[in-house]
Protein backbone atom coordinates (compact mmCIF):
# COMPACT_ATOMS: atom_id res chain seq x y z
CA UNK A 1 0.00 0.00 0.00
CA UNK A 2 1.39 3.64 -0.88
CA UNK A 3 1.61 6.01 1.52
CA UNK A 4 0.29 9.08 1.76
CA UNK A 5 2.44 12.22 0.46
CA UNK A 6 3.91 13.58 3.56
CA UNK A 7 3.67 17.50 3.92
CA UNK A 8 7.22 19.26 2.80
CA UNK A 9 8.89 20.59 5.48
CA UNK A 10 10.09 24.13 6.65
CA UNK A 11 12.32 25.04 9.33
CA UNK A 12 10.47 28.65 9.59
CA UNK A 13 12.37 29.18 13.01
CA UNK A 14 16.31 28.68 11.43
CA UNK A 15 15.41 31.83 9.40
CA UNK A 16 16.16 34.77 10.43
CA UNK A 17 13.88 37.43 12.16
CA UNK A 18 12.99 39.79 9.28
CA UNK A 19 12.22 36.74 7.34
CA UNK A 20 9.89 35.15 9.76
CA UNK A 21 8.20 37.97 10.07
CA UNK A 22 7.84 38.44 6.52
CA UNK A 23 6.19 34.97 6.54
CA UNK A 24 3.80 35.25 9.20
CA UNK A 25 2.70 38.53 7.12
CA UNK A 26 1.54 36.49 4.39
CA UNK A 27 0.07 33.96 6.39
CA UNK A 28 -4.13 34.08 5.71
CA UNK A 29 -5.50 35.48 8.82
CA UNK A 30 -6.61 32.34 10.29
CA UNK A 31 -3.79 30.39 9.49
CA UNK A 32 -1.76 33.26 11.77
CA UNK A 33 -4.19 32.36 14.68
CA UNK A 34 -3.64 28.62 14.88
CA UNK A 35 0.05 28.90 14.32
CA UNK A 36 0.50 31.16 17.15
CA UNK A 37 -1.45 28.86 19.46
CA UNK A 38 1.64 26.56 19.08
CA UNK A 39 3.81 27.55 21.49
CA UNK A 40 5.42 30.93 23.41
CA UNK A 41 7.51 31.20 20.55
CA UNK A 42 5.23 31.49 17.91
CA UNK A 43 2.28 33.71 19.67
CA UNK A 44 5.42 36.34 20.06
CA UNK A 45 6.62 35.76 16.54
CA UNK A 46 2.95 36.87 15.41
CA UNK A 47 3.15 39.68 17.56
CA UNK A 48 6.60 41.07 16.05
CA UNK A 49 4.92 40.49 13.15
CA UNK A 50 2.59 43.34 13.35
CA UNK A 51 -0.18 41.60 11.31
CA UNK A 52 -2.29 43.88 10.14
CA UNK A 53 -6.22 43.22 10.23
CA UNK A 54 -8.89 45.54 9.15
CA UNK A 55 -11.03 45.57 12.04
CA UNK A 56 -12.36 43.81 14.82
CA UNK A 57 -15.97 44.38 16.86
CA UNK A 58 -17.20 43.18 19.85
CA UNK A 59 -21.12 42.58 19.26
CA UNK A 60 -22.93 42.12 21.92
CA UNK A 61 -26.80 41.63 20.96
CA UNK A 62 -30.38 41.53 22.12
CA UNK A 63 -29.77 38.46 23.37
CA UNK A 64 -26.33 37.24 24.92
CA UNK A 65 -26.95 33.84 22.94
CA UNK A 66 -25.71 35.87 19.59
CA UNK A 67 -22.59 37.67 21.56
CA UNK A 68 -20.10 37.37 18.93
CA UNK A 69 -16.74 39.12 17.66
CA UNK A 70 -16.37 39.70 13.91
CA UNK A 71 -12.74 40.35 12.38
CA UNK A 72 -12.62 41.66 8.88
CA UNK A 73 -9.63 41.12 6.88
CA UNK A 74 -8.99 43.05 3.66
CA UNK A 75 -10.95 39.54 2.21
CA UNK A 76 -12.69 37.95 4.16
CA UNK A 77 -15.38 37.95 7.30
CA UNK A 78 -14.85 36.20 10.39
CA UNK A 79 -17.72 35.61 12.59
CA UNK A 80 -17.02 33.98 16.37
CA UNK A 81 -19.36 33.06 18.31
CA UNK A 82 -19.09 34.12 22.30
CA UNK A 83 -21.95 32.76 23.31
CA UNK A 84 -22.45 31.07 26.94
CA UNK A 85 -20.66 27.87 27.81
CA UNK A 86 -23.76 25.32 27.13
CA UNK A 87 -24.97 27.45 24.27
CA UNK A 88 -23.78 25.96 21.18
CA UNK A 89 -22.71 28.95 18.39
CA UNK A 90 -25.47 29.77 15.91
CA UNK A 91 -25.41 28.30 12.81
CA UNK A 92 -22.82 29.80 10.28
CA UNK A 93 -20.40 31.33 13.48
CA UNK A 94 -17.36 29.87 14.16
CA UNK A 95 -17.13 28.16 17.65
CA UNK A 96 -14.97 30.78 19.92
CA UNK A 97 -14.89 27.73 22.63
CA UNK A 98 -13.15 25.87 20.45
CA UNK A 99 -10.72 28.58 19.58
CA UNK A 100 -9.89 29.60 22.84
CA UNK A 101 -9.03 26.20 24.16
CA UNK A 102 -6.45 25.96 21.38
CA UNK A 103 -4.94 28.70 23.80
CA UNK A 104 -2.46 27.22 26.38
CA UNK A 105 -3.27 29.63 28.75
CA UNK A 106 -5.27 29.74 32.31
CA UNK A 107 -8.35 32.02 32.13
CA UNK A 108 -11.91 31.73 34.14
CA UNK A 109 -13.59 33.21 31.25
CA UNK A 110 -12.88 31.59 27.67
CA UNK A 111 -14.30 34.99 26.08
CA UNK A 112 -11.36 37.28 27.81
CA UNK A 113 -8.92 34.72 26.69
CA UNK A 114 -9.93 34.43 23.05
CA UNK A 115 -10.05 38.36 23.12
CA UNK A 116 -7.01 38.96 25.10
CA UNK A 117 -5.41 36.26 22.61
CA UNK A 118 -6.53 38.08 19.43
CA UNK A 119 -5.46 41.70 20.76
CA UNK A 120 -2.08 40.70 21.27
CA UNK A 121 -1.11 39.07 18.15
CA UNK A 122 -2.91 40.85 15.61
CA UNK A 123 -2.59 44.67 14.47
CA UNK A 124 -6.32 45.77 14.63
CA UNK A 125 -6.65 49.29 12.20
CA UNK A 126 -10.19 49.52 13.89
CA UNK A 127 -11.74 48.24 16.90
CA UNK A 128 -15.51 48.82 17.95
CA UNK A 129 -17.77 47.87 20.58
CA UNK A 130 -21.53 47.31 20.01
CA UNK A 131 -23.75 46.82 22.75
CA UNK A 132 -27.79 46.02 22.03
CA UNK A 133 -29.17 45.47 24.90
CA UNK A 134 -29.32 46.13 29.24
CA UNK A 135 -26.06 43.74 30.54
CA UNK A 136 -25.98 43.55 34.17
CA UNK A 137 -22.87 44.82 35.38
CA UNK A 138 -22.14 46.44 32.86
CA UNK A 139 -18.74 47.60 34.44
CA UNK A 140 -17.95 43.71 35.06
CA UNK A 141 -17.61 43.00 31.44
CA UNK A 142 -15.18 40.91 30.30
CA UNK A 143 -13.72 43.14 27.55
CA UNK A 144 -13.05 46.01 29.71
CA UNK A 145 -10.54 44.07 31.24
CA UNK A 146 -8.45 43.67 28.25
CA UNK A 147 -9.52 46.85 26.70
CA UNK A 148 -10.64 50.18 27.60
CA UNK A 149 -9.62 52.37 24.01
CA UNK A 150 -12.00 51.78 21.43
CA UNK A 151 -12.43 53.16 17.76
CA UNK A 152 -15.92 53.64 17.96
CA UNK A 153 -18.94 52.59 20.77
CA UNK A 154 -22.19 51.69 19.71
CA UNK A 155 -24.47 51.88 23.17
CA UNK A 156 -27.85 51.73 20.90
CA UNK A 157 -29.96 48.95 22.65
CA UNK A 158 -33.07 47.24 20.26
CA UNK A 159 -35.62 47.18 23.22
CA UNK A 160 -35.95 50.28 25.24
CA UNK A 161 -34.82 50.52 28.75
CA UNK A 162 -34.07 52.85 31.04
CA UNK A 163 -29.80 53.47 31.88
CA UNK A 164 -28.81 53.32 34.93
CA UNK A 165 -26.46 56.78 35.48
CA UNK A 166 -23.63 54.81 36.67
CA UNK A 167 -23.46 52.92 33.29
CA UNK A 168 -23.78 55.31 31.30
CA UNK A 169 -20.75 57.09 33.37
CA UNK A 170 -18.65 53.87 32.65
CA UNK A 171 -19.65 53.62 28.93
CA UNK A 172 -18.46 57.10 28.60
CA UNK A 173 -15.75 56.99 30.70
CA UNK A 174 -13.99 54.53 28.18
CA UNK A 175 -12.11 56.15 25.59
CA UNK A 176 -13.43 56.20 21.89
CA UNK A 177 -13.08 58.48 18.79
CA UNK A 178 -16.66 57.90 17.93
CA UNK A 179 -20.12 57.71 20.28
CA UNK A 180 -23.02 56.60 18.95
CA UNK A 181 -25.56 56.80 21.96
CA UNK A 182 -29.77 55.74 21.90
CA UNK A 183 -31.24 54.58 24.96
CA UNK A 184 -33.35 56.35 27.37
CA UNK A 185 -32.34 57.70 30.74
CA UNK A 186 -35.52 59.15 33.17
CA UNK A 187 -33.21 60.96 35.70
CA UNK A 188 -33.69 64.48 34.35
CA UNK A 189 -31.32 66.03 37.83
CA UNK A 190 -28.21 63.94 36.19
CA UNK A 191 -25.77 66.44 33.67
CA UNK A 192 -22.55 64.70 32.16
CA UNK A 193 -19.88 67.34 32.77
CA UNK A 194 -16.61 65.32 31.83
CA UNK A 195 -15.02 65.66 28.62
CA UNK A 196 -16.14 63.15 26.46
CA UNK A 197 -12.51 62.92 24.60
CA UNK A 198 -14.56 61.80 21.44
CA UNK A 199 -14.20 63.62 17.97
CA UNK A 200 -17.74 62.08 16.76
CA UNK A 201 -20.73 62.22 18.58
CA UNK A 202 -24.32 60.67 18.22
CA UNK A 203 -26.95 60.84 20.19
CA UNK A 204 -30.71 59.74 19.47
CA UNK A 205 -33.04 58.92 22.32
CA UNK A 206 -32.14 60.75 25.87
CA UNK A 207 -30.62 63.62 25.47
CA UNK A 208 -31.26 65.83 29.03
CA UNK A 209 -27.97 64.26 30.73
CA UNK A 210 -25.84 66.11 28.29
CA UNK A 211 -24.35 69.60 29.54
CA UNK A 212 -24.09 71.62 26.57
CA UNK A 213 -22.21 74.70 28.89
CA UNK A 214 -19.02 75.18 27.78
CA UNK A 215 -18.98 71.73 25.91
CA UNK A 216 -16.67 72.73 22.78
CA UNK A 217 -14.35 74.22 25.44
CA UNK A 218 -13.90 70.47 27.24
CA UNK A 219 -14.07 68.42 24.22
CA UNK A 220 -11.85 70.78 21.68
CA UNK A 221 -10.93 67.42 19.19
CA UNK A 222 -14.50 67.63 18.28
CA UNK A 223 -15.18 67.67 14.34
CA UNK A 224 -18.60 65.88 14.40
CA UNK A 225 -21.81 66.52 16.18
CA UNK A 226 -25.26 64.85 15.43
CA UNK A 227 -28.08 65.13 18.16
CA UNK A 228 -31.95 64.58 17.97
CA UNK A 229 -34.35 66.27 20.15
CA UNK A 230 -31.66 68.91 21.61
CA UNK A 231 -33.56 72.06 22.73
CA UNK A 232 -33.07 74.95 20.96
CA UNK A 233 -31.59 77.40 23.44
CA UNK A 234 -28.53 74.80 23.77
CA UNK A 235 -28.41 74.82 19.91
CA UNK A 236 -27.96 78.37 20.20
CA UNK A 237 -25.44 78.14 22.51
CA UNK A 238 -23.45 75.22 20.96
CA UNK A 239 -23.69 77.51 17.54
CA UNK A 240 -21.94 80.39 19.67
CA UNK A 241 -19.53 78.44 21.21
CA UNK A 242 -18.19 77.32 17.45
CA UNK A 243 -18.22 81.00 16.52
CA UNK A 244 -16.20 81.70 19.19
CA UNK A 245 -13.25 79.53 17.80
CA UNK A 246 -14.23 76.84 20.58
CA UNK A 247 -12.99 73.17 18.77
CA UNK A 248 -11.19 74.45 15.84
CA UNK A 249 -11.87 71.03 13.75
CA UNK A 250 -15.05 70.60 14.00
CA UNK A 251 -16.95 70.87 10.72
CA UNK A 252 -20.29 69.15 10.90
CA UNK A 253 -22.98 69.63 13.10
CA UNK A 254 -26.81 68.18 12.39
CA UNK A 255 -29.90 68.77 14.84
CA UNK A 256 -33.16 67.13 14.68
CA UNK A 257 -36.28 67.34 16.17
CA UNK A 258 -40.07 66.70 15.30
CA UNK A 259 -41.05 69.90 14.03
CA UNK A 260 -38.65 72.31 12.74
CA UNK A 261 -36.40 74.49 15.19
CA UNK A 262 -37.64 78.15 15.13
CA UNK A 263 -34.99 80.16 13.05
CA UNK A 264 -35.29 83.04 15.66
CA UNK A 265 -34.25 80.76 18.32
CA UNK A 266 -31.81 79.01 17.06
CA UNK A 267 -30.11 81.62 15.43
CA UNK A 268 -30.33 84.32 18.29
CA UNK A 269 -28.16 86.64 18.66
CA UNK A 270 -25.67 85.12 15.53
CA UNK A 271 -25.63 87.20 12.15
CA UNK A 272 -26.12 84.93 9.83
CA UNK A 273 -24.68 86.13 5.77
CA UNK A 274 -26.74 85.32 3.08
CA UNK A 275 -26.04 83.83 0.41
CA UNK A 276 -27.63 83.92 -2.92
CA UNK A 277 -27.29 81.07 -5.31
CA UNK A 278 -27.33 81.80 -8.58
CA UNK B 1 37.13 26.81 -10.89
CA UNK B 2 34.84 25.60 -13.62
CA UNK B 3 33.50 28.43 -15.59
CA UNK B 4 30.36 27.90 -17.44
CA UNK B 5 28.70 31.09 -19.08
CA UNK B 6 24.58 30.71 -18.56
CA UNK B 7 21.28 33.17 -18.42
CA UNK B 8 22.30 35.40 -21.12
CA UNK B 9 20.58 34.36 -23.96
CA UNK B 10 17.33 34.25 -23.41
CA UNK B 11 17.28 37.75 -22.03
CA UNK B 12 18.76 40.11 -24.79
CA UNK B 13 16.59 43.15 -25.13
CA UNK B 14 14.36 43.64 -27.67
CA UNK B 15 15.51 45.41 -30.55
CA UNK B 16 13.85 48.94 -30.73
CA UNK B 17 11.69 49.10 -33.82
CA UNK B 18 9.74 52.53 -34.12
CA UNK B 19 12.80 55.13 -33.61
CA UNK B 20 14.40 55.72 -36.88
CA UNK B 21 17.65 54.72 -37.43
CA UNK B 22 19.14 57.89 -37.43
CA UNK B 23 17.41 59.81 -34.52
CA UNK B 24 18.17 56.69 -32.09
CA UNK B 25 20.67 57.67 -29.32
CA UNK B 26 24.00 55.42 -29.62
CA UNK B 27 23.37 52.04 -28.28
CA UNK B 28 25.35 51.51 -24.65
CA UNK B 29 26.90 48.36 -24.79
CA UNK B 30 25.20 46.16 -21.85
CA UNK B 31 27.86 45.31 -18.96
CA UNK B 32 28.07 42.02 -17.40
CA UNK B 33 29.76 40.42 -14.23
CA UNK B 34 29.95 37.29 -13.30
CA UNK B 35 28.59 35.68 -9.90
CA UNK B 36 29.16 32.22 -8.71
CA UNK B 37 27.69 30.23 -5.81
CA UNK B 38 29.06 27.50 -3.72
CA UNK B 39 29.28 24.82 -6.59
CA UNK B 40 31.89 27.55 -8.15
CA UNK B 41 30.26 27.27 -11.43
CA UNK B 42 29.69 30.41 -13.09
CA UNK B 43 26.91 32.44 -14.15
CA UNK B 44 27.20 35.47 -16.59
CA UNK B 45 24.59 37.63 -15.84
CA UNK B 46 23.78 41.40 -16.86
CA UNK B 47 23.89 44.65 -14.64
CA UNK B 48 19.92 44.81 -16.01
CA UNK B 49 19.16 41.88 -14.19
CA UNK B 50 21.04 41.79 -10.96
CA UNK B 51 19.29 45.03 -10.23
CA UNK B 52 16.90 42.95 -8.68
CA UNK B 53 19.43 42.69 -5.63
CA UNK B 54 19.75 45.31 -4.03
CA UNK B 55 22.97 43.84 -2.48
CA UNK B 56 24.95 43.22 -6.07
CA UNK B 57 23.26 46.73 -6.96
CA UNK B 58 24.97 48.01 -4.34
CA UNK B 59 28.52 46.37 -5.33
CA UNK B 60 28.56 47.01 -8.86
CA UNK B 61 27.50 50.35 -8.50
CA UNK B 62 30.30 53.05 -9.82
CA UNK B 63 32.64 49.61 -9.94
CA UNK B 64 33.30 50.31 -13.76
CA UNK B 65 34.42 46.79 -14.99
CA UNK B 66 35.75 46.51 -18.10
CA UNK B 67 34.38 42.74 -19.60
CA UNK B 68 37.82 41.16 -18.70
CA UNK B 69 38.18 42.83 -14.78
CA UNK B 70 34.54 41.28 -14.60
CA UNK B 71 35.60 38.04 -15.70
CA UNK B 72 38.76 37.74 -13.89
CA UNK B 73 37.02 38.70 -10.57
CA UNK B 74 33.67 37.11 -10.31
CA UNK B 75 30.91 37.37 -6.64
CA UNK B 76 31.51 34.50 -4.43
CA UNK B 77 28.18 33.40 -2.92
CA UNK B 78 29.90 30.24 -1.22
CA UNK B 79 26.65 30.41 1.27
CA UNK B 80 23.97 29.91 -1.58
CA UNK B 81 23.78 26.54 -3.46
CA UNK B 82 24.76 26.32 -7.13
CA UNK B 83 21.29 25.20 -8.47
CA UNK B 84 19.69 28.00 -5.92
CA UNK B 85 21.88 30.54 -7.44
CA UNK B 86 20.92 29.24 -10.73
CA UNK B 87 17.14 29.44 -10.01
CA UNK B 88 17.66 33.27 -8.76
CA UNK B 89 19.81 33.83 -12.14
CA UNK B 90 17.37 32.39 -14.14
CA UNK B 91 14.62 34.64 -12.26
CA UNK B 92 16.10 37.80 -12.60
CA UNK B 93 16.94 37.27 -16.48
CA UNK B 94 13.08 36.39 -16.65
CA UNK B 95 11.89 39.72 -15.03
CA UNK B 96 15.15 41.97 -16.29
CA UNK B 97 14.22 45.37 -17.19
CA UNK B 98 10.00 44.19 -16.57
CA UNK B 99 7.24 45.31 -13.88
CA UNK B 100 7.22 42.74 -12.01
CA UNK B 101 3.26 40.94 -12.02
CA UNK B 102 1.71 40.51 -9.04
CA UNK B 103 1.66 36.28 -9.23
CA UNK B 104 4.75 35.23 -10.64
CA UNK B 105 3.93 31.72 -12.45
CA UNK B 106 8.32 31.70 -12.89
CA UNK B 107 9.16 30.64 -9.04
CA UNK B 108 10.32 27.09 -8.61
CA UNK B 109 8.02 24.75 -7.50
CA UNK B 110 9.86 22.39 -5.79
CA UNK B 111 9.28 22.55 -2.14
CA UNK B 112 12.03 20.81 -0.73
CA UNK B 113 14.02 24.24 -2.23
CA UNK B 114 12.42 26.91 -0.93
CA UNK B 115 13.57 26.96 2.51
CA UNK B 116 17.29 27.70 0.95
CA UNK B 117 15.65 29.47 -1.79
CA UNK B 118 13.96 31.82 0.82
CA UNK B 119 17.11 32.21 2.51
CA UNK B 120 19.08 33.18 -0.82
CA UNK B 121 16.45 35.99 -1.70
CA UNK B 122 16.73 37.54 1.92
CA UNK B 123 20.50 37.34 1.37
CA UNK B 124 20.57 38.91 -2.19
CA UNK B 125 17.93 41.49 -1.23
CA UNK B 126 15.55 40.57 -3.82
CA UNK B 127 12.37 42.41 -2.71
CA UNK B 128 9.82 41.05 -5.51
CA UNK B 129 11.12 37.54 -5.14
CA UNK B 130 11.44 37.58 -1.50
CA UNK B 131 8.04 38.74 -1.49
CA UNK B 132 6.82 35.71 -3.68
CA UNK B 133 8.66 33.37 -1.37
CA UNK B 134 7.40 34.59 1.51
CA UNK B 135 3.86 34.37 0.09
CA UNK B 136 4.35 30.89 -1.09
CA UNK B 137 5.88 29.77 2.26
CA UNK B 138 2.79 31.43 3.88
CA UNK B 139 0.39 28.90 1.54
CA UNK B 140 2.36 25.64 2.51
CA UNK B 141 -0.09 25.86 5.90
CA UNK B 142 -2.91 27.49 4.04
CA UNK B 143 -6.03 26.07 5.59
CA UNK B 144 -3.83 23.12 8.00
CA UNK B 145 -4.86 22.47 11.84
CA UNK B 146 -2.48 23.74 14.14
CA UNK B 147 -0.39 20.36 14.41
CA UNK B 148 0.07 19.90 10.82
CA UNK B 149 1.29 23.75 11.04
CA UNK B 150 3.40 22.62 13.96
CA UNK B 151 4.69 19.41 12.17
CA UNK B 152 5.49 21.69 8.45
CA UNK B 153 7.18 24.28 9.78
CA UNK B 154 9.00 22.27 12.82
CA UNK B 155 7.70 24.09 16.18
CA UNK B 156 8.71 23.07 19.06
CA UNK B 157 6.43 22.66 21.55
CA UNK B 158 6.97 25.33 24.80
CA UNK B 159 9.10 22.15 27.04
CA UNK B 160 11.07 21.00 23.96
CA UNK B 161 11.93 24.81 23.72
CA UNK B 162 12.26 25.04 27.58
CA UNK B 163 14.12 22.20 27.29
CA UNK B 164 16.88 23.40 24.40
CA UNK B 165 17.43 26.49 26.36
CA UNK B 166 18.54 24.60 29.44
CA UNK B 167 20.92 22.72 27.65
CA UNK B 168 22.12 25.79 25.52
CA UNK B 169 22.78 26.97 28.89
CA UNK B 170 24.77 24.07 30.02
CA UNK B 171 26.76 24.41 27.37
CA UNK B 172 27.49 27.80 27.62
CA UNK B 173 28.29 27.64 31.30
CA UNK B 174 30.64 24.74 30.65
CA UNK B 175 32.21 26.59 27.54
CA UNK B 176 33.03 29.09 29.69
CA UNK B 177 34.27 27.43 32.83
CA UNK B 178 36.81 26.08 30.10
CA UNK B 179 38.00 29.53 28.56
CA UNK B 180 38.31 30.75 32.48
CA UNK B 181 40.36 26.84 33.08
CA UNK B 182 42.70 27.65 29.92
CA UNK B 183 43.27 31.29 30.87
CA UNK B 184 44.57 30.08 34.41
CA UNK B 185 46.86 27.75 32.59
CA UNK B 186 48.24 30.53 30.25
CA UNK B 187 48.29 32.74 33.45
CA UNK B 188 50.65 30.12 35.09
Amino acid sequence: MEEPPRNPKFGLLKCPFALREQIVRNMEFMDAFHFSTLSKRSKQLVHNAKYSVTSIDFMFGNNSTNDHIEVATDDDLFIISLSKLNVPPRRGLLDGLKFASLINEPSDDYRKKLSAHLFFIFDFKENSVHIERNIESLSDLFLWSIRKTFHCIFFWPTRSFFMKHEDMQFVLSLESKTYCLNFSFNNSNYKYREPLGCEHLEVHGSIQWLDTDDFLKLNPNMRRICIKNLPGEQINDLIKQWKNGEAIGLNHMAFFYGIPYPENLILDGIIVMETKLT
Amino acid sequence: MSSTEQGTSSAAPAEPTTAPESAAAPEVPESFYYVHGKDKVVHKVSAGALQHSALIHGMISNLGYTEEQAKANPFPFENIDGDILQMVVDWCNQHKGKPTPPEDTNLPKQKEKLFDLVLAVNYLEIKELLTYCCKQVAMMVKGKSPEEIREIWMIPTDAEDEAAEKEAKKRAGKEAAGETAAAAGDAK
